[in-house]
């Protein structure tokens, strides 16, 4: 009974909360222009087919490096394909990698963390052991291993980006479930034999939960950015597909002949890590129940 | 104290031993053997079979992986590589020093100007130089390392002519690439640390020492950074890691000949005993950097230091 | 209305100040404050509306006498746009060896008080609008920092509410009191300052051998016992003590306060003690201030307080204690809310929970009535004391 009155309250106040972190995060400027810009960057990608007449892949011999022009403004690449096509594809490949990997890497790490924490004793210490061993080994080293086992592509870049952030993600949410068990609330739900899974979902999870979307979303940044160096040394999405790593380094050759070949590509990557940089301290500050201009 | 540094050396061979075991299995299944990447194409299978006989590669997994761990750790014989035919650890020893002393330059710089820019900040909080400072730190946390070292060899070796793009000759050939690994570190930690400042500021304790008296300027350096920078400190172990591992990508834009290099030249050319030597000596020193924060952690913070002796508090 | 003419009391009378209008009166109002009779008292006892016609020499006495004044102290928060009305024109005295209470709910400003007289308020957010502060005759609102910095942690000692968190973590126990013994004892050597952190560690019952231990190592009374021998160390002649028990249970709390009590007594110190809880007030105070919305609402002795609360939220403070004796089920709670400081009512800021509410009480400003001999009250409904009345004040006053 008392769980229901609980029921009864909580949607209330959870709509007022929510209704202010989403206030608090569209009045932040820096917030609401990275929203923006990177809701335009999404937009561009996935339309791509509509906004450019090019196909990423029209390959044309007579353009081999053509400087920016009315016709293509960012020029064309060793291929002669259209640089500004390949960059509005682009997005595609780097938007789901650092979105999907991040978001499963979180999960998982939640998960693993979830249970660590509220289960303690031996649970929690072989899982902490293996965590150890695990994030010996840096991220971005622990993605090439990966990738050079498994082979370049798509799902393997993906899989190679998750397994880097896990140790993270679960340490994190250890962390606060730790902090949380000691709490009262606890032991009343324990003392109305709630069940463990139960616990965990309900009650753990949502005091968890925002430190960890603010985590999630500024850990997709350097996800990005990893894919894009395993592409660039070549271990990536592979060519011919205009990943904008893989760009990078078809333009190292000719940095000193056709250096906008080089520019633009990272140009993609820095503003849109930027703007989920920039939303991810806005949602950070919205979240935090502390913060006061 | 020392039951707990000791203990965590152990601990560290342990884990050291775990990351070989990982490296070796995961490679394990890298898909081909040596022999159809190093013999010609005309190489007939049975001299196939026996050039990986030799090199061992045919045995079992468990005998291939306690060989590999006793060679490894008992021996520290990496192997040899496939393609040049010389031992690993020879090579590394020429690369190694130069990888560190990247990685090392980067932490330093992280440290010695990424904190005092936080605490900066933290102390002028909105007012125009943290505006600005902020804005440049979002910036340096937002371009990959390895996009900016382009950029840089674009403005200083192309347009300018004024630094090297690659090799190793003289100084100048190490400063565009100590620039490319710090950056992103000292834009992490000065963010880091001027949120450690903030809420410093905020605790009870300063207001507590302002009470008694006590001038600002003590109230700042004896009171409220000695707790702000102790989490700060704590990051930078694995801020070291995350730079070592930044120097494979960022030496192969320079031709840097560092162990970078070396474990990408391994991978194109599927020489695999490189690629494992220089993944476990990057780790190694990785967990090293770790262990060595963590304990000057235990030092500094005695609530840690209580915690890792085991003791607690007693009324 | 009359200045009223004080009896010759000895020094021990403390005289409540009528104080100024509402922040946005006080322009105006300026000219029209206060009316000080003469020398051989401390002070007399200020009516709103009359000029100020004190002579150099009655304003110099003015600032002479108790040891501790607060006059018309304002002090304002400004957060986003908004401004927030802490403390709203609040005075009192203080002589040494003297307890005076303020109490009050949460929020009421009283913290904002006692940190504004040590001018510790953090200056951005807080902004004292107004108000004056004599410390033995001393100007502390205009003081040069560099003398506050004298002054705090020696003449004028806070304890804080959380001890949990008043602590430097990394710091030793020993080396927080001896830093607050060398701040304040120039060219005294280390090892002077250290023996003095022992003996006050000794003082409050904590071992000195204790003195090397970081505050984790402490329970949260031990704590708040190390934060007494802190504050104590200079011998400060006034004690600022912020809810200092609140966060102890009560068997701590009654050590707690012994203690507190055994150090006043000893060094003749003069306390400002904040709380919530009437029985600490019981215990340990002679004066009292109530505290609502940043004014001082009733002010009188204990006895005065006690035996004969007068104001609406007195009453209502006392009537919502369990009692053992009672018979009731349900405790009875003040309605309603206290004041969002943002926006206080005009009128009486306690008007909108009054059970006594009349049309009169939301109008205009109340002052101050004099309801007895040294006990104030700021309700339209006081009854004045008629001059001729004699009152039984003695019992009241020299209760320490």
């Amino acid at each position: 009974m008392t769980e229901m009155a609980a029921g009864a309250v909580k949607p209330r106040k959870k709509e007022s909360y929510t209704r202010m972190v989403m206030k608090r995060l569209l009045t932040n400027p820096t917030a609401a222009i990275g929203l923006v810009i990177l809701a335009i960057i999404i937009l561009v990608s996935v339309f791509a087919p509509f906004l450019t007449k090019y196909s990423p892949n029209d390959i044309d011999y007579t353009l081999v490096y053509a400087a920016p022009s009315a016709a293509h403004p960012f020029g064309c690449d060793a291929l002669g394909r259209d640089m500004l096509t390949r960059l509005m594809y682009g997005g595609r490949y780097s938007l789901t990698l650092g979105f999907t990997a991040a978001l499963v890497g979180a999960v998982i790490g939640v998960s693993i963390g979830l249970v660590a924490g509220y289960a303690g004793g031996m649970t929690d210490m072989i899982v902490m052991r293996i965590m150890d061993v695990w994030s010996s080994i840096p991220g971005m080293l622990l993605a090439i291993l990966i990738s050079t086992t498994m082979g370049a592509g798509f799902g393997n870049t993906i899989l190679a980006m998750t397994v880097g952030g896990i140790p993270g993600g679960v340490r994190g949410t250890r962390a606060m479930c730790l902090k949380e068990r000691e709490m009262e609330y606890l032991e009343a739900e324990r003392a109305q034999n709630c069940s463990t899974v139960r616990i965990l979902f309900k009650h753990l999870m949502p005091n968890v939960i925002s430190p960890t979307i603010v985590g999630t979303t500024m850990s997709i940044g350097g996800t990005i950015m990893g894919a894009a160096g395993l592409a660039y040394i070549g271990l990536g999405i592979q060519p011919p597909n205009p990943e904008w790593g893989s760009m990078l380094s078809e333009g190292r050759s000719v940095i000193t002949t056709h250096p906008y070949v080089i520019l633009f590509p990272g140009l993609c990557i820095a503003a849109t890590v930027l703007c989920i940089n920039m939303f991810g301290d806005g949602l950070r500050d919205a979240l935090d129940p502390r913060l006061k201009k | 104290m020392k039951k707990y540094v000791l203990q965590r050396c152990l601990w560290l061979i342990v884990v050291l031993l775990c990351v070989g075991f990982l490296i070796f299995t995961v490679m394990y299944f890298v898909p081909g053997k040596p022999a159809d990447v190093l013999l010609t194409a005309e190489a007939t299978a049975q001299e196939k079979y026996e050039f990986n006989q030799k090199l061992g590669v045919n045995d079992p997994y468990i005998v291939q992986l306690g060989r590999y761990m006793y060679n490894t750790f008992i021996k520290f014989d990496f192997g040899t590589s496939y393609v040049y035919r010389v031992p690993v650890l020879q090579e590394l020893n020429n690369r190694v020093p130069r990888t560190l002393t990247l990685g090392t330059i980067a932490i330093v710089i992280n440290a010695f100007i990424g904190i005092p820019l936080g605490v900066a900040c933290a102390m002028h909080q909105n007012k125009p130089l943290d505006h600005l400072l902020m804005i440049l730190a979002m910036a340096g946390i937002s371009m990959p390392d390895f996009w900016l070292a382009l950029m840089m060899i674009l403005l200083f070796s192309v347009k300018l002519k004024w630094l090297p793009p690659f090799g190793i000759g003289s100084w100048q050939n190490w400063i565009m690439p100590v620039i490319a690994c710090s950056v992103q570190g000292v834009a992490v930690n000065a963010r880091q640390t001027r949120s450690a400042v903030l809420e410093t500021i905020r605790a009870d304790f300063v207001t507590t020492a302002r009470a008694k008296g006590v001038p600002e300027h003590d109230v700042i350096y004896k009171h409220m950074l000695p707790n702000a920078l102790i989490p700060v400190i704590n990051m930078l172990g694995g801020a070291f890691g995350r730079a070592i591992a930044g120097t494979v990508v960022i030496e192969t834009v320079f031709s840097f000949p560092g162990v970078g290099v070396y474990m990408m030249n391994g991978i194109n050319g599927r020489d695999y005993p490189v690629v494992r030597g220089c993944v476990l000596v990057l780790a190694a020193f990785s967990a090293v950097a770790v262990l060595i924060v963590d304990l000057i952690y235990g030092f500094i913070d005695p609530r840690i230091k209580a915690q890792y002796e085991g003791g607690g508090a007693h009324k | 209305m009359d200045s009223e003419e004080k009896p010759m009391e000895s020094e021990e009378k403390n005289i409540i100040t009528e104080d100024d209008e509402f922040p946005s009166d006080l322009e105006s109002k300026n000219d029209h404050h206060h009316h000080h009779h003469g020398e051989g008292h401390h002070g007399g006892f200020f009516h709103h509306g009359h000029r100020d016609e004190r002579t150099e020499n009655e304003k110099e006495e003015a600032r002479k006498g108790s040891f501790l004044k607060v006059r018309h102290l304002v002090v304002e928060y400004t957060s986003d746009e908004e401004v927030i009305h802490a403390v709203n024109g609040v005075s009192f005295e203080l002589n040494k060896g003297e307890t005076l209470g303020l109490v009050g709910e949460t929020g009421a400003g009283k913290t904002t008080i006692a940190k504004a007289i040590m001018r510790i308020l953090p200056q951005p957010p807080a902004r004292v609008r107004k108000g004056e502060v004599y410390l033995d005759g001393e100007d502390l609102m205009n003081a040069e920092e560099k003398r506050m910095l004298e002054i705090r942690g020696n003449k004028i000692a806070m304890i804080f509410q959380d001890p949990m968190t008043a602590l430097n973590p990394v710091m030793t126990v020993g080396s927080q009191i001896a830093e607050a013994v060398h701040l304040h004892n120039a060219g005294i050597s280390k090892a002077d300052a250290d023996k003095k952190a022992v003996e006050m560690l000794e003082m409050v019952g904590i071992p000195g051998e204790r003195y090397v231990e970081y505050p984790h190592q402490f329970s949260g009374g031990m704590k708040q016992r190390v934060v007494i021998a802190m504050a104590l160390a200079c011998n400060p002649e006034l004690l600022l003590a912020d809810e200092p028990t609140t966060a102890l249970d009560v068997t701590i709390q009654a050590q707690v306060l012994e203690m507190i009590n055994d150090m006043k007594h000893k060094y003749n110190t003069a306390m400002v003690l904040i709380t919530h809880d009437l029985g600490v007030v019981a215990q340990t105070c002679d004066r009292v201030a109530v505290i609502y919305a940043g004014q001082i609402v009733e002010y009188g002795t204990k006895f005065d307080i006690f035996d004969h609360p007068s104001h609406p939220y007195t009453n209502g403070l006392f009537g919502s204690l369990p009692k053992l004796d009672d018979d009731s089920d349900r405790l009875s709670p003040i309605k309603g809310l206290p004041p969002d400081p943002r926006q206080l009512p005009r009128g009486c800021s306690f008007c909108p929970r009054c059970p006594l509410a009349g049309p009169e009480c939301d109008q205009h400003h109340i002052h101050m009535v004099e309801i007895s001999d040294g006990h104030f009250c700021r309700c339209v409904k006081a009854v004045p004391m008629k001059k001729a009345e004699p009152q039984q004040e003695e019992k009241g006053h020299q209760e320490v």
